[in-house]
């Protein structure tokens, strides 16, 4: 069980979520979608993070993120029949370990990586990224292969 | 028909379809005959007492079916209902 991402797309990510602090910062990973995507065992190939802003009500965007639905249903509909797909999320947690938290697991959907990435003092200093469990007990940690 | 559209992480739970057309006259209707199909959906959008989980949102077309009828819309021929997950989460 894999995420594979390259620098740019790191940088991205880190970009984000550094730009946004103290707040979390959030966004969309997208790429090819795997024909076992929803076992556990899969690997994910990262070709594009897209940064979006944080939804969520400004008096508790330091410790929550809402990515809004219909932007994600765009997004959805300009990569239907591509073959590519929204796989996955990137989030940060300001001053928190990148481990998902019990509001992260209530949120989760099945199959999609969530990268979460720790933002110390304004610099990220750790990523994790993680997969639900399909019966939504739990996540998984996955390795992060970073390419380039 | 209506066209019923899922996401990229709940495919997998349809054999990999992007769009299910079915014959209904609500939307709950509608999903159920999707999760008659696809029983692993059910499992995966509705809670144990027969409501859609927190994180999903139905649209039908354009509109959230929150703010109309909930899973009683009706929905008609042409229709597409939409479900879109709402990502969320936090520290």
């Amino acid at each position: 069980m894999s995420l594979r991402i390259n620098r740019a797309i790191e940088d991205i990510a880190r970009e984000t979520c550094q730009k946004a602090f103290p707040e979390e910062g959030c966004g969309l990973l997208i790429g090819p979608i795997p024909a076992d995507f929803d076992l556990p065992g899969r690997a994910l190939e990262i070709d594009e993070a897209r940064p979006l802003p944080n939804g969520w009500d400004a008096s508790a965007k330091t410790n929550r993120y809402l990515i809004d639905p219909k932007i994600l249903a765009k997004v959805e509909a300009e990569l239907s029949g591509t073959g590519r797909g929204v796989v996955g999320f990137f989030h940060s947690h300001p001053q928190v370990p990148a481990w998902p938290s019990p509001f992260d697991l209530t949120m989760a959907m099945p199959c999609c990586s969530y990268w979460i990435l720790e933002v110390r003092d304004g610099k990220m200093v750790d990523s994790r990224s993680w997969q639900r469990t399909e019966d939504g007990r739990s996540f998984v940690e996955e390795e992060i292969v970073l390419e380039g | 028909m209506i066209d019923i559209r899922l996401p990229t992480a709940l495919r997998a739970f349809a054999d990999k379809q992007e769009k299910i057309s079915v014959d209904a006259k609500t939307v709950g209707d509608a999903l159920n005959q999707l999760f008659s199909k696809h029983d692993r959906l059910r499992q995966q959008l509705m809670s144990p007492d027969g409501k859609l989980r927190s994180f999903v949102n139905v649209y039908v077309n354009d509109d959230d079916a929150r703010d109309k009828q909930g899973l009683s819309t009706p929905v008609k021929d042409g229709d597409t209902i939409l479900i879109v997950p709402a990502i969320a989460g936090g520290i």
